[in-house]
C-alpha cells in the first residue's frame, strides 16, 4: 500500500504509472504536506503524513508505507539531501500516527538517497533505527539496471537482516534475477500485466510479441516449458486480432502466473543453495 | 486506401504524359502497381481489363430442388445428434426437452450465450460454463475473416481452439454480412454499434451464386456462397451449423420477399447438399423465412421442413414489435413438426422469452444479456438495475440476494459500482457473469414452470 505521494508525484512526472485520466497537477509541497488536483473532479487535496495513515488506516490493508518525497533522477545535490530529510521528518511523523492506533498494520520504512550512497546510507541509518516493521528501497534507483543493481548491491547489505524488505516498482524479470541475490524479498511492478495487456507474453524463452503473424498459426501452448492457462498462441493471437476483452484477461493472467512461477523456481533455487 | 497508394497518388503526374486525356483521378484508377521480380520498386502499369463474365439470368422464381433430390438415408435419424422431448405441457405448446449433441447436452428452452469471435466478451470459458453455459454461439462471418478456417481447422477444431468442450452452433456467416451492408438493415437489427465499428457498406453484391463483400480487415473481395460458408462450418466443426440464407430488412415489398424467399430456399438446399457430402457429426438447422407474410412462412416452413435438416431455426424480420413477433411465432410454430428442435434467433429478452416459450421455441440466442452486462445494467429478480449510480457506493449487499454466481457470492454492489466507474476491465467480465447465470437461472425456471404444469 503506497503512500499516495508517489502517484501523484509519476502522474506529474509522468514516470511511468499514470491512470490515464488526466494528469493530477501538484500544486505545492510544504513541510506539512503536499497539495494536488484530482483527476477525477478537480478537486484539491491535501495530503500530509497523517492524513495519508489515517486514510490507510481505514483501507485496513496489512502494510502500509508512511508519506515520502519522490525527486526526480536529476537533482542536485543539495536538492535531494533536502529531499531526503524531509522525507525522514514525515516518515517520522506518519509512524508516529500509526503507532496511536497499529491497528494490526505493518509499516514499512522508505529508503531514499537517489544514487547518492552516502545519502543511501544515511537513510538506512537513521530509518533502522526508528520501530518500523520493514523496509522499502524507494526513490530514484538509477537511469539504468545495471545502474540499479550496483546501488542495490551497495544498499541491500546495510538493511537489518531480520526485517523484511521490497523493492518498489521493479519487477521485470531480468531485474529481479539480477537482484534477488542481493537479498531482496518482494517486488512490485504493473510491468507485467501492463505488457500482457499491450501483447508481450514471458515466457522462458523471452518475451513474444502475440499479435506477429507467425504465431497465427502457432497451436502451442504459450509457454511449453512452463504451463499457465489452458489456451494456445493461435487463440490468444486470434483475440488479440479481433480487440476483444478476454484476450487482456488471458494474457494478463498468463504472465502473472509467469511471473509467480518464477519467484517459485528462485525460491527453490535459494532453498537449494544454487542462489 | 493505403497509406502507400496515397503517397504514390500525390505524386503521380497527371493525364497528359500518360496519354488519354482523362482527368488524374479516374486515370488513376486504370493504373495499378506490380512488382517484377528484378525490381522490387513498384511500377505503374496499366491494369488489364477483366473480362466481364457473362452474367445468366435465372428466373427468381426458380423452384428450389424437391425432397425427392436428396438421398434416402438423409432422412434416417442420426445417431450423434437426437433431440429428447422430456415433457410436452398441456397447457401450451412448450416443452422440456434435451438436445443430444457430439459435445454434450443442451437442456431446453435454454438460453445459448454468443462468443463471436471464440470468445465471450470479457468471461473466459472456464467461468463461462461455471454460470451453467451450454450452447454457445460462434459467428462465421468474423470467423471467416479473422483467423479464418484453416488456423481453427489445423487446431482440431472449434471446440480445441477456443478449448472448450461443449456444444457449439455457428452461423453460416449471412446475417452479419447482410445487417452490416446498409442502414436500414442495421438500424433495425439493432446493430448500430457493430455498424459504426466496421465498414457499413461492405456488402458488394448478391447474386445466385452467392453473397459479395469486403473484408472490414484487409479490404479483399470476399464471395460467400453456400458451399463455402458451409466448408468453413465444417473446418470449425461446431456440433450445430446453419446454411446460407438471405436477409432482407422489415419493409420491403411481398414481390422483393418472395424473390428472396426463393433465392433462400436454392441457398438452403444447396447448403444441405454440400453438408451431407460429409456430415462429420454436425447437424444442420433450417433457417425460416418470409419476413411477417403468413403465406410465406408456411410456404418456407412446408418446404424445408421436407427436407432432412436435423432441426429449424426462426429467422428473418420477425416483426417491429414483439407483439408481432409473437403472433408470428403463433402462426408459424403449430406447423413445424413437433420433433424437431427449434431455435429462434437473435431473441432473447426477457419480455419476448416469456411470449416466446409458450409457442415451443426450444432454444434462444442474443448477446443482449451481455451486452447489456457490459454497460453496467444488471438483471436481477427485483427487476433490472442500473450502474454506476451513486445510491449504490455504499451498498454492501449482492447484486441479487439469490444469485449464485462468482461475482453475486465474492462481490459487492458498491464495489461493482466503483469498478464501473473507474472504468476497469474486469467489471465487464463480473457484471457479465452474473447477467449469463441469471439468464441460465431463468431459463431453469421456464423449464421447472413446465414441468410443473405452469406454462
Amino acid at each position: 500500500m503506497c503512500s499516495g505521494y508517489g502517484s501523484v508525484f509519476a502522474l506529474v512526472s509522468g514516470s511511468g504509472s499514470g491512470s490515464g485520466s488526466g494528469s493530477a497537477s501538484l500544486l505545492s509541497t510544504t513541510e506539512e504536506g503536499v497539495k494536488f488536483r484530482s483527476y477525477f473532479d478537480g478537486s484539491e487535496i491535501t495530503l500530509t503524513p497523517e492524513s495519508s495513515v489515517r486514510a490507510q488506516k481505514k483501507l485496513a490493508s496489512d502494510i502500509i508505507v508512511p508519506l515520502d518525497e519522490l525527486p526526480a533522477y536529476h537533482v542536485s545535490k543539495q536538492r535531494l539531501k533536502e529531499s531526503v530529510y524531509l522525507s525522514h521528518r514525515w516518515e517520522a511523523r506518519s509512524l508516529l500516527e500509526h503507532l496511536a492506533n497499529p491497528q494490526q498494520q505493518a509499516m514499512y520504512a522508505v529508503i531514499h538517497g537517489g544514487v547518492d550512497r552516502d545519502l543511501r546510507k544515511l537513510s538506512v541509518e537513521y530509518l533502522s533505527q526508528l520501530p518500523f516493521d520493514g523496509f522499502a528501497v524507494g526513490g530514484s534507483l538509477g537511469k539504468d539496471r545495471k545502474e540499479m543493481a550496483n546501488l542495490l548491491e551497495f544498499v541491500m547489505p546495510l538493511l537489518p537482516e531480520d526485517k523484511p524488505n521490497h523493492i518498489l516498482g521493479i519487477a521485470d524479470m531480468e531485474s529481479v534475477e539480477s537482484t534477488v541475490a542481493f537479498g531482496c524479498d518482494t517486488f512490485d511492478s504493473a510491468y507485467p500485466t501492463r505488457l500482457a495487456r499491450h501483447g508481450s507474453l514471458f515466457t522462458t524463452e523471452g518475451v513474444i510479441h502475440i499479435k506477429l503473424t507467425r504465431f497465427k498459426d502457432d497451436h502451442r501452448p504459450i509457454d511449453p516449458k512452463c504451463p499457465t492457462i489452458p489456451y494456445t498462441r493461435a487463440y490468444l493471437h486470434h483475440l488479440m486480432r479481433q480487440k476483444e476483452p478476454l484476450f487482456l484477461t488471458l494474457a494478463s493472467m498468463h504472465n502473472m502466473a509467469f511471473m509467480n512461477n518464477l519467484m517459485a523456481t528462485i525460491r527453490e533455487k535459494i532453498l537449494n543453495n544454487e542462489i | 486506401m493505403t497509406a502507400y497508394r496515397r503517397a504514390v497518388k500525390a505524386i503521380v503526374p497527371t493525364a497528359s504524359c500518360f496519354g488519354g486525356g482523362r482527368s488524374g483521378w479516374r486515370f488513376f484508377s486504370l493504373v495499378s502497381m506490380a512488382e517484377s521480380p528484378e525490381n522490387p520498386t513498384p511500377l505503374l502499369v496499366p491494369k488489364k481489363k477483366k473480362k466481364k463474365s457473362k452474367k445468366i439470368k435465372i428466373d427468381p422464381l426458380t423452384p428450389p430442388p424437391p425432397p425427392s433430390e436428396f438421398p434416402e438415408w438423409a432422412y434416417e435419424p442420426r445417431d450423434f445428434f437426437k433431440f429428447e422431448i422430456v415433457y410436452q405441457s398441456k397447457k401450451s405448446r412448450a416443452r422440456v426437452g434435451r438436445i443430444h449433441t457430439p459435445h454434450g447436452i443442451v437442456e431446453t428452452p435454454g438460453f445459448v450465450s454468443v462468443a463471436t469471435n471464440g470468445a465471450l466478451k470479457a468471461v473466459d470459458h472456464r467461468a463461462g460454463d461455471a454460470t451453467d453455459c451450454q450452447l454457445m454461439f460462434c459467428n462465421s462471418y468474423h470467423l471467416l475473416i479473422q483467423p479464418g478456417p484453416a488456423v481453427i481447422e489445423k487446431a482440431g477444431g472449434l471446440h480445441k481452439f477456443i478449448n472448450r468442450d461443449r456444444p457449439l452452433i455457428t452461423d453460416s456467416g449471412g446475417f452479419q454480412v447482410f445487417s452490416l451492408s446498409g442502414a436500414d438493415a442495421a438500424d433495425e437489427m439493432n446493430m448500430k454499434s457493430l455498424a459504426k465499428r466496421h465498414h457499413s457498406k461492405s456488402m458488394l453484391k448478391v447474386t445466385e451464386e452467392g453473397a459479395s463483400f469486403q473484408s472490414y480487415k484487409d479490404g479483399k473481395k470476399i464471395l460467400l456462397t453456400p458451399e463455402l460458408s458451409v466448408q468453413s462450418q465444417k473446418a470449425y466443426g461446431a456440433d450445430i451449423i446453419v446454411p446460407l440464407d438471405e436477409l432482407l430488412p422489415a419493409n420491403v415489398d411481398d414481390r422483393r420477399l418472395l424473390h428472396s424467399v426463393y433465392l433462400t430456399h436454392r441457398w438452403e438446399a444447396r447448403s444441405l447438399q454440400e453438408h451431407l457430402k460429409d456430415i462429420r457429426q454436425q447437424a444442420m438447422f433450417c433457417v425460416i423465412h418470409g419476413g411477417m407474410n403468413f403465406d410465406l412462412r408456411k410456404l418456407s416452413v412446408e418446404y424445408l421442413t421436407s427436407l432432412p435438416f436435423d432441426g429449424c431455426a426462426v429467422g428473418g424480420s420477425l416483426g417491429k414489435d414483439r407483439k408481432e413477433l409473437i403472433e408470428l411465432l403463433h402462426f408459424t410454430m403449430p406447423l413445424i413438426p413437433r420433433e424437431k428442435p427449434v431455435h429462434l434467433l437473435g431473441i432473447a429478452d426477457l419480455e419476448s422469452l416469456e411470449g416466446a416459450v409458450p409457442t415451443g421455441v426450444d432454444t434462444f440466442d442474443s448477446c443482449y444479456p451481455t451486452r447489456m452486462a457490459r454497460h453496467g445494467h444488471l438483471l436481477t429478480r427485483q427487476g433490472r438495475l442500473k450502474m454506476p449510480k451513486r445510491k449504490y457506493d455504499m451498498d454492501y449487499g449482492p447484486i441479487d440476494d439469490e444469485c449464485t454466481c462468482f461475482t453475486c457470492q465474492n462481490h459487492t454492489r458498491a464495489y461493482i459500482n466503483h469498478l464501473l466507474k473507474a472504468k476497469e476491465p474486469v467489471a465487464g467480465t463480473l457484471c457479465t457473469i452474473h447477467n449469463l447465470q441469471f439468464m441460465n437461472d431463468r431459463m431453469k425456471k421456464f423449464r421447472q414452470d413446465i414441468l410443473d404444469g405452469h406454462i
